[in-house]
């Protein structure tokens, strides 16, 4: 009967399923799932034992690692604060951004998929992330190389130097 | 690398069986999605569009097309790339990339400004020139009321006309 005032012991994590478009169930923390604007939007509206979300947009090899972001972004951001209370030293968000741009650092068709769901998610710090790398990746190669690279076929733009 | 706390759980019963071609598991996936009554159309579309295409039913193993990217994705990519480098590069990647570069330099608030040709270096102001024609031409339902003209960038005669020919509903030009 104590035990229900003793703070040191926390209710069970209210959880959230999000079903990936080949079918698979993930079963996440509420507070991560909410990082997503899309699921946020509405949420409350949801009953409890109805919140379940088939993302029919997103593989399960991308939502693996949408929810790992989501994950370290929500535990990072409490001992950034937790730090920030006790007002200790903390790098803890440099090492955050490490440890984005480790996560960013991916191939092209990774990238995509990581992009589109950060989009349909409504995910916004991922989506800044995706555009950020995509931009960078851009930067300083010729329009050949960029669609060797992002695989783009060329529909014959004519140069204007070539044409005069 | 699976992490903890999502477990990752297939909802299908037997979805390993070897006789279950990966058709089957499809119409497996079907019938779940009908036992839990949502979405099944949609899913449904799916299914054909991916039948019609050869592609995989999920975006895991197919083509990622970058040149089919939503535009307000490219938009966003490309409101962070230099302006050189869009004029002189991205524009000319493809059609649909192009017509993205258009919507970062010519943005549709009704007003054309050509004032950023001051600030580019004259190789540069050509291509820009000739983007606006791309953008003339293939865009008519773009609407501008207002014209506002270079300050130290000499326009050609020939780009203004151009411009006035195919656009009659420009009502306000500045000529500073």
């Amino acid at each position: 009967m104590k035990d229900s005032f003793n703070p040191s012991i926390e209710p069970p994590k209210k959880t959230v399923t999000l079903v990936s478009s080949d079918g698979y169930d993930f079963e996440v923390e509420e507070e991560v799932a909410l990082e997503s604007q899309v699921i946020k939007d509405g949420f409350e509206d949801k009953a409890v034992d109805d919140r379940e979300y088939l993302l029919f947009n997103v593989h399960s090899d991308t939502l693996e690692l949408i929810i790992k972001y989501c994950e370290k972004h929500v535990s990072s951001r409490k001992s950034i604060s937790a730090a920030a209370a006790s007002s200790s030293s903390s790098n803890g968000e440099e090492a955050l951004k490490e440890w984005d741009e480790h996560f960013i650092s991916v191939d092209t068709n990774t990238l995509y998929d990581i992009l589109m769901a950060a989009d349909y998610l409504n995910i916004k710090s991922l989506l800044d992330l995706a555009i950020q790398k995509v931009a960078d990746t851009i930067h300083g190669r010729s329009p050949e190389q960029i669609r060797k690279k992002f695989n783009i076929e060329n529909d014959s733009i004519i140069d204007p130097w070539a044409s005069e | 690398m699976r992490n903890t706390s999502c477990r990752k759980i297939c909802p299908l019963p037997h979805p390993g069986t070897p006789s279950a071609s990966p058709w089957n598991w499809k119409v497996c996936k079907r019938e779940w999605l009908e036992q839990r009554g949502q979405y099944v159309e949609e899913y449904m579309f799916m299914l054909q569009e991916c039948r019609r295409t050869e592609l995989p039913l999920t975006s895991g193993g197919g083509r990622r097309r970058w040149d089919e990217m939503p535009t307000d994705i490219l938009f966003k990519i490309f409101l962070r790339v230099p302006l050189y480098f869009l004029l002189h590069n991205i524009a000319y990647v493809c059609r649909s990339w192009r017509s993205s570069v258009l919507d970062v330099l010519f943005p549709s608030t009704g007003v054309l400004s050509l004032q950023t040709l001051d600030t580019l270096p004259v190789y540069l102001c050509d291509i820009y020139l000739h983007l606006l024609k791309v953008l003339l031409n293939t865009r008519p339902q773009f609407q501008w009321h207002t014209f506002i003209s270079p300050c130290e960038f000499l326009l050609p005669y020939t780009a203004v006309t151009y411009i006035a020919q195919r656009r009659s509903d420009l009502s306000l030009f500045h000529l500073d």
